[in-house]
């Protein structure tokens, strides 16, 4: 274009950092174009300022229309281009969108009550991601600590944003606290946290729909994720898990990070799976379909009843020993007692109902003995 | 010809109150873009891209203007993969140049008129220079079209 501002250099500047400053200097994107091509950005106190910026980089103008709407935003704010890039790149502040995708929310509004849930589960990822970052667990508990709290006080919520609904989270990275590496602020380690762990998550609950294994999850703790941080996922997808959300985490480049930039989503499908993840690293979970061997440790029958219960010892997975109840018939619980006091292996086959203190056969099927003798 | 058909362009556009931006390379096909202001669609500015062209020697068979078109404009201007609706826009002009405008004694006089087509999703073509495309003579380009097509642009259509 011939106007009095010059085409927008050649650049690497990334469409989510542009993104990023637009909501950071006051604009709002009030619409997605339904194809994904572009997203409309308006002011609160300009009606007439307008960017469009262009998403997809198959089409044909795209890099016109971007030299667009960087010199409408240079324009706006009556400085030169150079400069404006400058502080796009320079942003001080990693940001977190959460998209949530939805018939429901395409307007660009969200029932309030939703919306305030929507909000409430933005800061418990965060504060999940934060508390991962000082100490890897399942499931945090009980006082957050110092570090985790200053973090939190520290973030700030952008514009809401439109198309379908986005919550913006803005991360400072210039915080005086106890950094636990001296070479990155503590909200960077946060972010790059967050990051990983939500990749982490969506691979594992991606496999799980696939193997149906629990198990699956477990290597996710030590990418940061935690029942905290799935309940926070879970959270943002609704009532009824019913909205497909995708988080973007776009870091500053004042500091070099290796964050992808692609958005990592989440939808009703990896809903099931994270629902199975917090029950597993909170403890209290269904195997399902499990032959378990083992000793019987304990009978239990009431006087005057026929059925009778028995504990069997037997490992579950990795190296635990659980004591798992199994109800049994009469004529299985006399085999019982016979194993028992023969010092007899015995299996059983059904799903188990963990709990932090117990384990439960629920519908246990094919009890038998082994003699001594037989084969395994 | 062509500054003559991009200030007669821009004289309806100023009258429909679009801005005007001259493209400095034609590598997209586009000539002139016009900028809307304050519209009420999804896009409050939308924009209009123009291909300009201009002959001395129209030739119309029936209700259509026959052009032919170099095949890189005809297929920048069918591709729907662009964010902004494009137009191919003919003028015919008188043969003499002195004839393209005319002062009165209280006006001034552009001759003769704009038509414009879109190729939007217009079909693929085995050809290797050129396209013959038909422009409906109906399709004066008029003030009152300029503002028709900003409208639809406002809601990412085109006409």
């Amino acid at each position: 274009m011939t106007n009095d501002l010059q085409a927008a250099p050649d650049s690497p500047i990334s469409l989510e950092r542009i993104e990023a400053y637009l909501t950071h200097a006051g604009w709002s994107e009030d619409h997605r174009l339904d194809d994904g091509v572009a997203s409309i950005w308006h002011r609160r106190d300009n009606d007439l300022a307008e960017v469009v910026l262009p998403l997809r980089r198959s089409l044909r103008d795209f890099k016109d229309r971007l030299d667009d709407a960087l010199n409408t935003i240079a324009h706006f704010e009556r400085r030169p281009i150079g400069t404006l890039l400058k502080d796009i790149q320079g942003l001080g502040a990693d940001f977190v969108r959460v998209r949530v995708i939805h018939d429901d929310v395409v307007d660009g509004s969200i029932p309030l009550e939703e919306g305030v849930i929507l909000n409430e589960k933005a800061r418990d990822m965060m504060m999940a991601a934060a508390m991962s970052s000082v100490a890897r667990k399942k499931t945090f508990i009980g006082a957050r600590g110092d570090i985790a709290l200053t973090y939190m006080k520290s973030l700030r919520l952008g514009q809401t944003s439109i198309g379908s609904y986005v919550v913006n989270v803005i991360a400072p990275i210039q915080i005086a606290t106890n950094d636990i590496e001296a070479t990155r602020p503590f909200s960077r380690v946060v972010t790059e946290n967050l990051s990983a762990a939500l990749l982490s998550l969506s691979e594992a609950a991606e496999a799980y729909q696939h193997t149906n294994d629990l198990t699956v999850f477990d290597a996710t703790v030590s990418h940061g994720v935690s029942s905290n941080l799935c309940e926070a996922v879970l959270g943002m997808g609704g009532r009824e898990h019913q909205r497909k959300i995708a988080v973007s985490v776009v870091a500053t480049p004042t500091l070099p990070t290796e964050i992808p930039a692609a958005a990592i989503e989440f939808s009703t499908r990896h809903f099931k799976a994270i629902e199975a993840a917090i029950l597993y690293f909170k403890g209290d979970y269904v195997l399902e379909g499990r032959t378990i061997r083992g000793y019987v440790k304990r009978l239990d029958r009431e006087h005057g009843d026929e059925d009778g219960s028995i504990s069997i010892t037997a490992i579950l997975f990795g190296k635990n020993e659980k004591h798992v109840q199994v109800a049994l018939h009469p004529p299985e619980y006399v085999e019982a007692i016979r194993a028992h006091g023969l010092g007899l292996l015995v299996e059983v086959h059904g799903d188990i109902h963990v709990t932090p203190r117990t384990a439960t056969m629920l519908n246990p099927l094919g009890f038998r003995v082994f003699e001594n003798g037989d084969l395994l | 010809m062509e500054s003559f058909n991009a200030a007669y362009v821009s004289s309806m556009a100023a009258h429909a109150g679009l801005k005007t931006a001259k493209t400095d390379i034609d590598d997209d096909s586009v000539d002139l873009m016009l900028i809307g202001s304050g519209f009420k669609g999804i896009i409050r500015n939308p924009q209009l891209h123009l291909q300009l062209k201009c002959t001395t020697t129209p030739k119309i068979t029936g209700d259509m203007l026959k052009f032919p078109l170099k095949i890189k404009n005809y297929n920048d201007l069918r591709d729907p993969d662009v964010l902004s609706p494009q137009y191919l826009v003919v003028m015919v002009v008188p043969p003499p140049v002195n004839q393209w405008v005319v002062h009165g004694p209280d006006c001034m006089t552009l001759y003769n008129c704009c038509y414009w087509l879109s190729l939007k999703d217009a079909v693929e073509t085995t050809n290797d220079i050129s396209v013959t495309v038909n422009v409906p003579i109906a399709q004066r380009l008029t003030t009152a079209q300029l503002l028709y097509m900003a409208t639809l642009a406002s809601d990412r259509k085109w006409a």
